[in-house]
């Protein structure tokens, strides 16, 4: 069934339709809705979950640890200084291997004091072993929430699925809503190996000696990089049943490209009308679209990278002293496949600027009669 | 390998019990507010029923202790309250309300509680006061055959006849003793030594005294004689008995500073008359119940504090002239307060209708033969006839106890044991226990939140619940002080899950309790201690 | 404005004050839409919204998925259901020049400067069915009304269901008030 409905709704069903057992969140603008529409759920039955009310982020996500530990389906929302907040949690979550999901509603870091987007805020959070992605519309949210959780539980690692404050979170638009019988195809009850059990009691996470700690850590790399096959496959799988697609990068117009933008969330939405207008006037302008970070797809963009394109970053976060987090990452796998391309850095839509299509369409103009000076960071509409 | 750092077996071997140096126990100790009670009530149990709306359980606790809940609800000075724990967080427990709540549900549902019938053991009380119809009361309830003699028509004592009926209404203390003189033998107007004598009491098993105290102390003044000046004792008793005492107008001085002269002072204000209290010390000295200053002070009575009267004379006008003298305070005396000391040259007059003395009371013993009390207060048996010597017990204010309505009940109580034990052959032991008080100390506060209290629905004090729901949730308050009431907390917080709830309570499995203390530490009232010995 | 069956993207911005129901009648016009087959999306001006003060909500509709997501800076449509925000610089910089406009005022406004619009009594629809109070008064399903009027691409009958939706009392009362303001509302040239 269609429905026209708001991005935090179509995370909230999702919740739902994955039959969630366990869900503690802390309401925080934007991500808000989230919160409400989950506690009317398991308030009225509609979803049998437990809803466990919390003073803070960070009891939310340790309420979700101890939850996952006993073999349940876990969730939370948050956004910004929220999931900073949680931030020590995150580590345990993954060291711990708990596939516990996470949606993120970006919204930019204070200070100063704002409500509104950017990605800085997950983007942050990229050395924390959470696996992480980014949706641009309503179907994919309500898609990829379903998909981390059967992703998230195969590959023991927690998941984060994030989408722009407002430019997302509260839009409306129509939302192809799964029937549950089939999403209970998709995703069978979690089946955990190790569960805490006062019956069976075992040892998590305990105190470990130098001489296993880094096998742990290593073991977690592992499955990162395993991390895409897995992915792959569940998109596979989500494909036959529903028939929507998604892969780590999507690439648009990038074949025959001169400049090509690449770009995640509602940036890379309006630059995708941004560029199919530009093709109408003749400017070969062409999109890469970054759906996940975590695991970074390296081999996914290197397959796209030509180095007889020129690129363009589009960032919408910043790591203060280096710039870009996306170009950063970018730059790291080039430069570690001895791949010679260079790209152009701009950050934009800081704290809920807005990215309109002259923002872009002046991007892609710049990134094609680009001359070779590659050092600067290009700030998107700067006032003076 | 495990993805992550998880035991691949059991962990069942792990005996972490084999750690510990120290052992939690769930020991219950003594509430303050049941260890303050005179007369040894289990108040956190009755309020614990209360909680769960249980009064009909909670009267009869209540009544274990306390035959007269509906009257220790009004007349009470409730130090329970002064030491409840709650004060150190918003409020102490309003005992007060919610034992009269308890007393006058039983008023109204409990007319005539079950007796076992009599056996052939006897017993004579010579006293119907608190204190010899507590005894009456609990003896009778063992099925032993009580028979109490007073020198009044009617039964109740100070009850009745000191306690003005502002305090404590008559239609309450009438229904009251009705239950508590139930299968009771009560014989009025008889005043041992000249309406009965030793040779009426050989037929009982035992006899207990409880004659109370009414011989009001002297002032060793000039004056002290004339008619108008009178025992404030006495007057409340023709107050109580007959509602006389006329003082329209009447100048009226009350001397003392006790419970007595304040009731003695505010009853005179309400026969009509100007009242001034004069007492030789300062408030703080005051022996009075802070309640009962506190009323008094309400009222328009004047008070002179640090004034003693000297002489009294009655003048041409027929008004007593009486001279004053101020004091001022000097050092301790034997009662550890401020001798008050006259200041020289400090004299003055005033001129008054009538003077009530209130200085204290002591128990008259003149009709029992030799009867007396020795110095440090033991009743002296010595020369008590012989035939009853070996079967008489003594209680209530004639002993030097303090002399409140509770005392009374709690001394009447002990006699009944006592008497009981007896009867048996046998003396009564009492716990040599040294009882430990759970104090501010053992209260783990974060378990509580403070109440708005001024939001909720307020009442004069002299004045009772106005429904269930109000005392239950006045009830809900109390921390049960030292005594586990079954949260849970230490069951739920147990890293090693080893507190294991039974049918009555928590067993500790020291196989694997580690002694880590957090059991103790989240026990919000103190009956779970790390000090339990293996 | 001429009906097509075949718009392009459309942008529609709806002008009102908070508690007037804009952000409501934004969602409930997104939802008509979508039941005419159109790809719609609605948002509401982010951000913190207070009773009195001036509140936008958006509304994009095309024959094919929207991508856009920036703000609307150039509508196609402007909804007012406050007339007195025509006065303010907001509404002109809003709209495109040759924007069709829709309004909630009885009569003419002089400050249109003759531009021609439609309009309807939208306050006084919404009292005579008990819309809100006297003094606010819950004029966004009358607007919704004129604007299918205006518009010519909605079916009445898919406005009233997406309404029936979307209000969360007074249903009647709601849709009474969409068919009279439909019928009531005229474009003053």
């Amino acid at each position: 069934m269609k429905r026209v409905i708001s991005g935090n709704e179509a995370a909230s069903l999702a919740v739902k339709l994955s039959r969630v057992q366990v869900i503690s969140a802390y309401p925080i603008t934007p991500q808000t809705t989230i919160a409400e529409k989950l506690s009317e759920l398991c308030g009225s039955g509609e979803l049998d979950a437990k809803f466990v009310k919390v003073e803070s982020e960070h009891s939310a996500m340790a309420t979700l640890i101890g939850a996952s530990s006993t073999g349940v389906r876990t969730f939370t929302a948050t956004s910004a200084q929220g999931l900073a907040l949680m931030h020590e949690l995150l580590f345990w979550a993954s060291g711990a291997r708990l596939p516990i999901v996470l949606v993120d509603v970006n919204r930019a870091m204070a200070a100063p004091w704002t409500i509104w987007c950017d990605q800085t805020d997950s983007l942050a959070q990229r050395d924390t072993g959470f696996l992480q992605f980014y949706c641009w519309s309503n179907q994919e949210i309500l898609d990829s929430v379903i998909c981390a959780f059967k992703i998230a539980e195969k590959l023991l690692l927690p998941c984060m699925v994030c989408y722009d404050g407002f430019y997302i979170s509260h839009t409306h638009e129509a939302v192809e809503i799964p029937e549950q019988s089939d999403v209970d195809k998709f995703l069978p009850p979690r089946d955990a190996e190790y569960r805490l059990d006062t019956k069976d009691p075992r040892t998590f996470s305990g105190g470990t000696l130098p001489a296993n700690f880094m096998e742990i850590r290593y073991k977690l790399q592992k499955a990162f990089e395993k991390a895409p096959d897995v992915i792959n496959t569940t998109y596979g799988e989500f494909d036959k049943l529903f028939g929507r697609s998604y892969s780590a990068v999507e690439p648009y117009y990038t074949d025959d490209a001169e400049a090509v933008l690449l770009a995640s969330g509602s940036a890379a939405s309006t630059a995708f009308h941004a560029i199919r207008k530009m093709r109408q006037s003749g400017i070969k302008a062409g999109l890469l679209r970054l759906r996940q970070f975590r695991p970074f797809p390296e081999k996914e963009l290197l397959s796209y990278l030509k180095p007889n394109i020129k690129y363009g970053v589009l960032d919408r976060d910043l790591s203060p002293g280096t710039g870009g987090v996306i170009a950063q990452e970018i730059r790291a796998i080039l430069n570690r496949n001895n791949v010679r391309i260079d790209i152009n850095e701009f950050i934009a839509g800081l704290g809920g600027r807005d990215i309109t299509v002259d923002n872009v369409t002046e991007i892609l103009l710049k990134v094609r009669d680009d001359k070779g000076d590659k050092l600067q960071i290009n700030w998107v509409g700067l006032k003076n | 390998m495990p993805e992550m750092a998880v035991s691949e077996s059991s962990m069942d071997w792990n005996k972490t019990g084999s750690w510990r140096s120290s052992t939690p126990l769930h020991k219950n100790i003594t509430p303050p507010c049941n260890f303050n009670c005179p007369a040894g009530e289990n108040i956190r149990g009755y309020i614990d029923l209360l909680k769960d709306k249980k009064t009909k359980e909670a009267f009869e606790l209540l009544t274990e202790a306390n035959p007269f809940p509906a009257v220790c609800g009004r007349v009470c000075y409730h130090p329970c309250q002064a030491s409840c724990n709650r004060s150190s967080l918003d409020r102490e427990i309003n005992v007060r309300k919610l034992e009269r709540f308890i007393g006058d549900w039983g008023m109204e549902n409990v007319n005539k509680q079950a007796l076992p019938p009599t056996a052939s053991k006897k017993i004579a009380i010579i006293g119907a006061g608190p204190a010899g119809l507590s005894a009456a009361f609990y003896l009778r309830k063992q099925g032993i055959a009580v028979t109490v003699y007073d020198e009044n028509s009617m039964p109740g004592g100070i009850l009745r006849y000191g306690i003005p009926s502002y305090r404590l209404e008559k239609d309450v203390l009438a229904k009251e003793l009705d239950r508590v003189l139930h299968g009771i033998e009560f014989k009025s107007n008889m005043r041992f030594g000249s309406d009965f004598d030793i040779s009426d009491l050989l037929g009982f098993d035992a006899v207990f005294l409880a004659t109370g105290a009414h011989l009001s102390k002297t002032m060793n003044i000039d004056g002290e004689n004339i008619p108008e000046v009178e025992s404030g004792l006495n007057f409340l008793k023709t107050a109580n008995s007959n509602g006389s005492g006329n003082l329209k107008g009447k100048e009226v001085i009350v001397v003392g500073g006790g419970n007595t002269a304040c009731d003695t002072a505010r009853s005179a204000y309400r026969f009509g008359a100007k009242v001034t209290l004069v007492y030789r010390r300062t408030e703080a000295q005051m022996p009075a119940f802070a309640e009962e200053i506190e009323q008094l002070k309400k009222e328009p009575i004047k008070i002179e504090f640090l004034t003693a009267p000297k002489n009294i004379r009655k003048t041409d006008g027929g008004k007593l002239g009486v001279t004053f003298i101020k004091m001022k305070l000097g050092l301790p005396d034997s009662s550890g307060r401020s001798r008050p000391v006259p200041i020289a040259d400090s004299d003055f007059e005033m001129s008054v209708d009538k003077i009530f003395t209130a200085i204290g009371e002591d128990p008259d013993l003149s009709f029992f033969g030799n009867a007396r009390i020795k110095t440090g207060g033991e009743f002296d048996f010595s020369d008590i006839d012989e035939r009853l010597k070996a079967r008489l017990f003594v209680g209530g204010d004639i002993l030097p106890n303090p002399r409140t309505v509770p005392h009374a009940v709690g001394s009447g109580r002990l006699a009944s044991e006592k008497i009981a034990a007896f009867l048996k052959g046998e003396v009564l032991t009492q716990s040599e226990d040294i009882e430990v008080i759970a104090g501010p100390g053992d209260i783990n506060f974060d378990y509580f939140s403070m109440i708005n209290l001024t939001k909720r629905g307020s009442h004069p004090a002299e004045s009772g619940f106005a429904n269930m729901d109000e005392a239950s949730s006045e009830a809900a308050r109390c921390f049960s002080c030292g005594v586990c009431d079954h949260c849970d907390n230490c069951h739920n917080f147990c890293p090693d899950m080893a507190v294991i709830k039974t049918s009555n309570g928590y067993h500790v499995n020291l196989e694997y309790c580690k002694g880590c203390g957090i059991c103790a530490r989240e026990c919000p009232r103190g009956s779970l201690k790390m000090d339990g010995t293996e | 404005m001429a009906g097509t069956n075949s718009p392009g993207l459309k942008e529609i911005t709806v002008f009102g004050r908070g508690g007037q129901g804009a952000v409501i009648a934004a969602e409930a016009l997104a939802d008509a839409y979508f039941r005419e087959g159109y790809h719609v999306q609605s948002f509401p001006s982010f951000g913190v919204e207070r009773r009195g003060a001036p509140v936008t909500a958006f509304l994009r509709i095309d024959n094919e998925f929207i991508f856009l997501r920036s703000m609307i800076y150039n509508a196609d449509i402007g909804l007012v259901l406050s007339p007195d925000i025509v006065k303010g610089p907001l509404f002109r910089q809003s709209l495109k020049d040759n924007a069709a406009i829709v309004i909630n005022s009885p009569a003419r406004l002089p400050e249109l400067d003759g531009r021609s619009a439609w309009y309807v009594d939208a306050t006084g629809i919404a009292v005579s069915h008990g819309l809100g109070s006297k003094a606010q008064p819950l004029v966004n399903t009358a607007m919704l009304g004129a604007f299918a009027k205006a518009a010519g691409n909605l079916k009445l009958e898919n406005l009233l269901r997406a309404v029936e939706e979307s209000v969360p009392h007074k249903v009647e009362n709601n849709l009474r008030a969409v068919n009279e303001a439909y019928e009531s509302t005229v474009s003053l040239g």
